[in-house]
């Protein structure tokens, strides 16, 4: 299976999936058939191009089974989606531009402080807590 | 033990740089992953969920921009090739090929950007349609990938510059190699996701 060969069947999988979006199907179904052709397009841009396949199967191990269950885990809030965070959503949008504008800096107030956080974390540790470079042949 | 976890060598058989790379890389797949998911649960959630991208201009566009990007792939690939066969010369050329590819998916992208805020008059925070978070969730999204991919397409320069003068190894410009590709993967799941699933009928 050569590069070549890896590209022409993934141009040949997105014009399928460009197809299947004009045919007339649910949408769960058309979720699913999506995202199944977009996994294997991973597959083989991961196998292939990224070399995953000449990989030692430990580099495999350590990489695939968490990410992928860790993504799996972020579906698990899906339940909840007709409750209580599409309320504070509807209530948002009730107010129209507004509501939303407000709505969008409320999240940003929240999210900034643990970014500051992290960033002076980041920024301490590069710093290494000292404010002098070590001079060659002294301790401590 | 195994050989592989006796002492003596690298973990899983490869470079620091490399290994660093993919660690990376799975972090970044979980924050899009994140995106995407959120995504998911806004529109789960909500009754009117716009399907507003036409076949001309947008659709045309985006599948375009996929052929480019999967094409900027290849052309990495060969990059990485070049390079294991000591070819320099060769090598930055395959990685100028790459960067024009991400050039013109950006390019591609901002246009088919300024069509639907000029034209569709939709923003990150209003649309004509419903759905109130449509326009966050697409440009969120959306530029979020945009920006890895210019941000990538400067990496791809620096490695250039650095594999023309000497000073890059082979496992450098397979761990830029890596990065590409990934941005290519992302969208993958970005293009069908966002666009096929709200494409007008």
């Amino acid at each position: 299976m050569n590069n070549f060969r890896v590209w022409i069947l993934l141009l040949a999988l997105t014009a399928v999936e460009v197809f299947l979006a004009y045919v007339k199907a649910p949408l769960a179904m058309m979720l699913v058939a999506l995202l199944a052709l977009s996994v294997l397009k991973s597959a083989y841009i991961i196998g292939y191009f990224m070399h995953m396949r000449q990989e030692k199967r430990s580099l495999k191990l350590a990489i695939f089974p968490v990410v992928i269950l860790l993504i799996l885990a972020l579906f698990g809030i899906l339940p909840d989606a007709k409750a209580q965070c599409v309320m504070c959503q509807r209530n948002a949008a009730a107010q129209n531009e507004a509501g939303i504008r407000r709505l969008n800096r409320a999240i940003g107030a929240m999210v900034a402080p643990p970014l500051l956080m992290m960033a002076a974390i980041v920024w301490r540790l590069q710093r290494g807590g000292r404010s002098q470079p070590r001079l060659p042949g002294s301790e401590g | 033990m195994s050989p592989a976890w006796s002492g003596g060598q690298s973990p899983f058989a490869i470079g620091s740089k490399k290994l660093g790379m993919w660690l990376f890389l799975a972090s970044d797949s979980l924050t899009f992953a994140t995106m995407l998911a959120v995504y998911t649960f806004v529109r789960y959630g909500s009754p009117d969920w716009p399907a507003p991208f036409a076949f001309s201009p947008s659709i045309l566009f985006s599948t375009g921009m996929t052929l480019v990007l999967l094409s900027s792939s290849l052309t990495m690939v060969h990059a990485v090739q070049a390079m294991h066969a000591g070819d320099r010369a060769r090598t930055v050329r395959w990685i100028l090929a790459t960067m024009l590819g991400g050039a013109l998916f950006v390019g591609l992208h901002l246009t088919e950007w300024i069509h639907l805020i000029r034209d569709e008059r939709m923003t990150p925070w209003s649309n004509p349609w419903g759905a109130p978070l449509f326009g966050a969730a697409f440009f969120g999204i959306t530029g979020l990938h945009m920006l890895h991919v210019t941000a990538g397409v400067v990496y791809l320069g620096i490695v250039a510059a650095g594999v023309r003068r000497g000073r890059f190894s082979d496992e450098d410009v397979e761990v830029s190699g890596l990065y590409w590709h990934f941005v290519d993967l992302v969208w993958m799941f970005v293009f069908p996701l966002i666009y096929l699933m709200s494409v007008k009928p």
